[in-house]
């Protein structure tokens, strides 16, 4: 079987590429620069890869690389304290995660520290196991076990933060106070 | 296995199930503990509903173009390993004599012609994966940085809408003595646009300052103007309306009352003419200001 040209390889795997490093990046532009330079690494270097069953690891591993190498200087997120969290999660989670859009849930990764967001993201893309996982970010297995189940509670805690805040209104008094400080 | 083990794996679980067999100990004891099976019911309808809305995502419109140009050209700059192949060593030959041939040409070429027929050559060049460029980033600023370091030409002050696309990488290039930068850029429609400078005192009619003069030549669109002492051209295979429209900032930026004086001049009329906007401008400008004409 003929291995598969850039073009087929493009389609096959740009838009989950422009997730995951929408995902890392702060903005879509910088998300859409990443995505493009993988790819473009791929042309120049691509050829170098023997077995053409590891595309898609090496265009993961690539970008994730890449986003390291131009973004690991800019400032982070700090860590939260999330030991045993995942435990005690609330049972109303589940139902926020229904409610929410794409958006938000980006949104929610971001707020993550990049050591969860990474991982966290590449499973719900379900591109890769979690043994895949590790072996694109360069981890071992159980580093991404241990922020699979830590960044899910961070995750669930994100979003139900977010869907209180724009469930409950702001009460009106306050509006006119505001108004009337100007 | 503790049910505290058993949620740190099947964390880890895709929620369309696995066949991992890491996962069929915590699996087994989630069919027997009904708390810890009300969990994992509760997980994977988590992960499945935040899987879908991250999967629906969409991707910007015109990636898909920009990564196909991108790679092209990526392609084009590497080295290909044909010669691995010994069955091509005749193709090989007889391409060495055409291309012997045409570069002859093409040389000829390119001593009877300006500026701007070198840049068109080496455009071709790089297209055709003849030529490489000297330097690949999608950080125009690098590049710039990269050209001033050779004392190569590199206007600081681009275009607001050209500085504003991703660039591909930058090649120099002599003529008549003189060095001459090309940058590469993915354009707003997916056709690759190119911004070549030159020192404006190389050029014995350089274009005018600030007013982009628009042409075509060889299939070739292009936009030349001046700029301190710079001369420079922008040029793509794509529409000439994309240049027009990468340059309609600038057009304004020039817009101010001083430059309209300067487009009521006999040089500049026929080029801006055919910019609409720039005429409701000055229209609007004759309004406010009549003493002025």
């Amino acid at each position: 079987m003929a291995a598969p040209d850039f073009e087929q390889i493009v389609d096959a795997h740009y838009a989950a590429l422009y997730r995951f490093a929408l995902s890392l990046a702060r903005s879509e532009p910088a998300a859409a620069d990443l995505t493009q330079q993988t790819f473009y690494l791929w042309a120049a270097r691509g050829h170098q890869l023997r077995e053409a069953g590891k595309v898609k690891s090496w265009l993961f591993t690539t970008l994730y690389r890449e986003f390291l190498g131009v973004h690991r200087r800019e400032a982070r997120f700090p860590q939260a304290d999330l030991e045993g969290e995942t435990a005690e999660l609330p049972a109303e989670s589940c139902s926020v995660a229904d409610s929410i859009d794409g958006a938000t849930v980006v949104a929610a990764l971001r707020q993550l520290d990049e050591a969860f967001r990474a991982p966290l993201t590449l499973f719900y893309l379900e591109q890769f196991s979690y043994r895949e996982i590790a072996s694109v970010l360069g981890v071992p297995a159980g580093t991404v076990m241990s922020r699979l189940s830590r960044g899910k509670g961070m995750l669930r805690k994100i979003l139900l933060q977010e869907s209180e805040r724009k469930i409950i209104p702001m009460p009106p008094f306050r509006r006119r106070a505001e108004g009337g400080a100007q | 296995m503790t049910h505290k083990e058993a949620i740190f794996l099947l964390s880890a679980c895709p929620h369309g199930g696995s066949a991992d067999p890491e996962f069929a100990e915590a699996l087994e004891l989630a069919g027997r503990d009904p708390e810890l099976a009300a969990w994992l019911a509760d997980q994977r309808r988590f992960d499945a509903a935040i899987a879908e809305r991250l999967q629906g995502v969409p991707a910007p419109a015109d990636l898909r173009a920009r990564i196909l140009a991108g790679g092209r050209l990526s392609r084009l700059s590497r080295t290909a390993h044909w010669y691995s192949a010994p069955r091509l060593w005749a193709i090989a030959a007889m391409l060495i004599l055409f291309a012997g041939a045409g570069a002859w040409h093409s040389l000829q070429g390119r001593r009877n012609s300006g500026w701007n027929g070198q840049v068109f050559a080496t455009l071709s060049d790089l297209l055709d994966g003849r030529e490489k460029f000297d330097v690949n980033s999608p950080n125009v600023s690098d590049l710039q940085a990269w050209l001033r370091e050779k004392g190569a030409p590199s206007a600081a002050d681009l275009p607001a809408r050209v500085r504003a696309l991703a660039s591909l990488g930058c090649k120099t290039l002599s003529w008549n003595g003189h060095p001459v930068s090309i940058i590469c850029f993915h354009g707003p429609g997916g056709e690759l646009v190119h911004l070549a400078m030159v020192q404006r005192d190389a050029l014995a009619s350089p274009p005018p300052e600030g007013h982009p003069v628009f042409g075509e030549r060889d299939g070739w669109r292009t936009a030349s103007w001046s700029q301190g002492d710079m001369a420079m051209m922008l040029v793509t295979r794509g529409p000439q309306e994309q240049l027009r429209q990468l340059l309609a900032g600038r057009l304004r930026l020039h817009g101010g009352p001083q430059s309209l004086l300067c487009i009521r001049g006999p040089i500049a009329v026929p080029q801006l003419d055919e910019e609409r906007a720039v005429r409701q401008q000055r229209r609007r400008f004759e309004h406010q200001h009549p003493v002025i004409s």
